[in-house]
């Protein structure tokens, strides 16, 4: 592996394109993972009678307006954080992902409190199980932010790893996208 | 084209960072073969169970019978047969298969036979082992859960694998044992992408690289796209067990708003299809280079084996629906994956033919690779062509769930890629341990195999074409399965004569490995690709100076060479008259 810290011109085009290659596929594989579910989804929405199913509350709006918002300015906040390698922006990027964590758990008490569990039938379900898989995935990068936090914070941002920063981010735009996508296929339609 | 060129590695200093945790593609190969060679071993020790309970259903399992069932006196109990049968097929596919092609000689042949000093991404190839590691102790601690391991069959269907099935934790092991082993073999996957994509030497387009190299790319790409579907399925299967959730469940057993037991068969078989693949391609592109290699010729129309390959690879996404037939699909989706899984047998037809044309007419040489790789001929061929009779929908709801199917499937992608496997093993022998094994023992080894491996498939095809079903406990209460006790003793002692071969196979390998003096040459087999032009066994950094290749894998017998060699390495100049 490439252990020197700066590269010349010819070999950074050339880290970046190893990168981009390998995310090109990382991403594939969880847009599958995902893919499936949707599958599913549109599977058991489409077969059922009526949906939500008899007896389902419609479901609190505010938690996800508040966890789309958080996310998707998270984005922009991620996106100025690569062009100027600043620490307040991945810090706000970090901060706006945790509040998003928070909403997701505010949302699960919503429910709570509504009577809908994990166990009172198909539509709770396919909730649960997006928000989840979903809020797994966030945990995973939210902990990769911890990298480029340390590097900026140390000065020691170095051609590989900005590479590296790029490839997380590519991970956090897709997390985000996967958001949308539930937003509205899950709480608005 | 190399993006780059690789550091060499340090020579590491401990026992731990040599061969535990060591991130040398080589070592990890040489992990993952171990690993495989210990599950073909208890998955290989099950099947003789189940042939035994299929042959002699009300006698004592020898020898370890005793001793694991005695409360039965060594009989094997129903409920302990169907948790045979599914560990026997989780084991073989995923624990035994997937880690000797796909791990061993992936991880071991591709940065060799691309002319790279190491995968792209080491460390991820080491988490991706150990991950495997972990993956094999969960599915093994399920065997000594409560109620003991999972029961429903290895492509585990709802209701079967939900809690009303299956209410022990076993099942929830094997969940989380496949998922965990998906991860681990998707990590796999994008590494070996990655590398062959920016890790080629200088001078190799796709086409020069070895068709083994096109075989484990093709599977590398079909495990990230199709993993991740399976992970999804397990993922939300495991939920449904242990939160509650209601995907699978239907009827009185979901409380509002049903769901659907078939959307589990649905989704493993999207991924389920492609597995198949994903399991023969490693094989398929080792005996595209074999019988070349054997045969002192040219593959002949490698490209063409390649592209078909890959067409291969691409119509196996859209053919899945065949193994549902008889879940009352709409009959306008049965005739086209009928007609699309038909389609595969072209592009199937065409590197056959290939294979045929490279042995033709050539001076073969019967070592045992090539041995093993014209068994791979042989035993494809015949499992392909019963591969029609169940695509067909008219025959396949005949068919459906018989023991044809269980002796069409291992033809395909249990004796094809074992002997496909074996091959691989006895060829590469010298440049992964630096020794050859014994070549009488070897070849005595692939005679039994063969024998009994074709006295076990055949013997299936023929009682399922009577009429006998898989996966049910002794088949000889119903009536008209009777006059079939003969045939399925003859089948058991096919298995126990295939299974007691291996035994040589064990021997000759543990012999060779440990105790062999005798050092193997750089090329015992004068073939040209790259990995011959390093000293046996490989060192650790592979290639001193990154090789430039200048013509292809297969350049025999070239009338024009002058050398006094009937073949050229990849590093020189293709000579012309």
């Amino acid at each position: 592996m490439m252990t020197k810290t700066q590269l010349i011109p010819g070999e950074i085009r050339q880290a970046k394109a190893i990168g981009s290659i390998a995310m090109v596929f990382v991403l594939v594989s969880f847009s599958m993972l995902f893919a499936t579910l949707f599958m599913g989804y549109a599977a058991l929405r489409t077969s059922a009678p009526v949906w939500p199913p008899m007896g389902m509350d419609n479901l609190p709006m505010l938690y996800p307006i508040l966890s789309t918002i958080f996310i998707a300015i998270s984005s922009l906040c991620w996106n100025m954080f690569e062009k100027t390698l600043k620490l307040s922006w991945v810090l706000a990027t970090l901060v706006l992902g945790l509040a998003f964590t928070a909403s997701q758990f505010g949302l699960w008490s919503e429910l709570k409190l509504h009577g809908i569990l994990a166990g009172t039938g198909v539509f709770a379900s396919v909730i649960y199980t997006f928000t989840w898989i979903h809020m797994a995935h966030i945990a995973v990068a939210l902990a990769l932010l911890i990298w480029p936090i340390v590097w900026v914070k140390k000065e020691q941002v170095t051609d590989i790893r900005a590479v590296k920063i790029t490839s997380i981010g590519k991970f956090w735009h897709f997390l985000g996208i996967i958001w949308a996508l539930m937003f509205v296929t899950l709480f608005v339609l | 084209m190399a993006f780059f060129e690789q550091h060499m590695h340090p020579v590491p200093k401990t026992f731990l960072s040599k061969y535990i945790f060591s991130f040398d593609h080589k070592v990890i190969g040489k992990q993952f073969l171990w690993y495989g060679i210990f599950f073909l071993g208890i998955g290989g020790i099950m099947a003789l169970m189940i042939r035994w309970a299929l042959a002699f259903p009300d006698q004592a399992f020898p020898i370890i019978g005793q001793f694991m069932f005695p409360e039965t006196g060594g009989i094997i109990p129903p409920d302990t047969y169907a948790m045979l049968f599914t560990m026997h097929g989780t084991i073989m596919i995923f624990y035994a298969i997937t880690p000797i092609l796909i791990g061993a000689f992936g991880n071991f042949c591709i940065p060799l036979m691309i002319g790279a000093r190491d995968m792209v991404f080491p460390l991820l190839n080491m988490l991706s082992f150990w991950l495997a590691i972990i993956s094999g102790l969960l599915l093994v601690g399920s065997l000594f859960t409560p109620l003991g391991a999972a029961a429903g069959g290895w492509t585990s269907y709802p209701t079967l694998s939900t809690l009303i099935g299956s209410p022990g934790t076993g099942q929830t092991l094997w969940a989380l044992a496949i998922f965990v082993l998906g991860v681990s073999s998707t990590m796999g996957a994008i590494n070996y992408i990655t590398t062959i994509i920016v890790l080629r030497a200088p001078g190799m387009g796709y086409f020069d690289m070895p068709l083994t190299v096109w075989g484990l790319w093709l599977t590398a790409i079909l495990n990230a796209i199709f993993l991740p579907v399976l992970g999804a399925g397990v993922l939300l299967l495991i939920f449904d067990r242990v939160f509650g959730t209601q995907f699978f469940l239907a009827g009185a057993a979901a409380t509002s708003g049903a769901g659907d037991p078939v959307l589990f068969q649905h989704v493993f078989w999207i991924f389920g299809h492609p597995e198949v693949y994903i399991l023969i391609l490693p094989a398929w592109g080792i005996v595209s280079d074999l019988l070349s290699f054997f045969a002192r010729k040219p593959a002949f129309g490698a490209k063409a084996t390649a592209l078909s390959m890959t067409a291969v690879t691409v119509l196996s996404t859209l053919v899945y629906g065949h193994h549902m037939f008889t879940t009352q699909m709409s009959p306008l989706l049965t005739q086209s994956f009928m007609t699309l899984t038909m389609t595969i047998s072209i592009p199937s037809a065409i590197f056959f033919a290939n294979w045929l044309g490279t042995i033709w007419r050539g001076s073969i040489r019967f070592d045992s690779p090539m041995l093993f790789s014209l068994g791979v001929v042989f035993v494809f061929g015949l499992g392909g062509l019963t591969g029609l009779y169940l695509a067909t929908v008219t025959t396949d709801l005949y068919l459906h769930d018989t023991y044809f199917v269980v002796g069409h499937f291992h033809y395909t992608m249990a004796a094809s890629v074992l002997l496909g496997g074996f091959a691989a093993i006895y060829f590469w022998m010298p440049k992964m341990f630096g020794v050859m094994c014994n070549e009488t023992l070897a070849k005595w080894h692939f005679w039994l195999t063969m024998l009994g491996l074709n006295g076990v498939f055949m013997g299936m095809m023929v009682v399922g074409y009577a009429g006998m079903h898989r996966r049910i406990y002794n088949p000889f209460i119903y009536e008209h399965l009777q006059r079939l006790i003969p045939i399925n003793e003859f089948i058991t002692w096919s298995a126990i004569l295939m299974g007691l071969s291996q035994i040589i196979f064990v021997v000759n390998f543990v012999h060779t490995v440990f105790f062999k003096k005798e050092k193997a040459t750089q090329n015992p087999w004068n073939v040209g690709t790259l990995e011959w032009t390093i000293p046996s066994p490989a060192p650790n950094y592979n290639f001193k100076e990154i090789p430039v290749v200048k013509c292809g894998p297969h350049e025999f017998s070239n009338p024009n060479l002058t050398t006094g060699r009937d073949f050229q390495y990849q590093t020189e100049e293709l000579v012309k008259a």
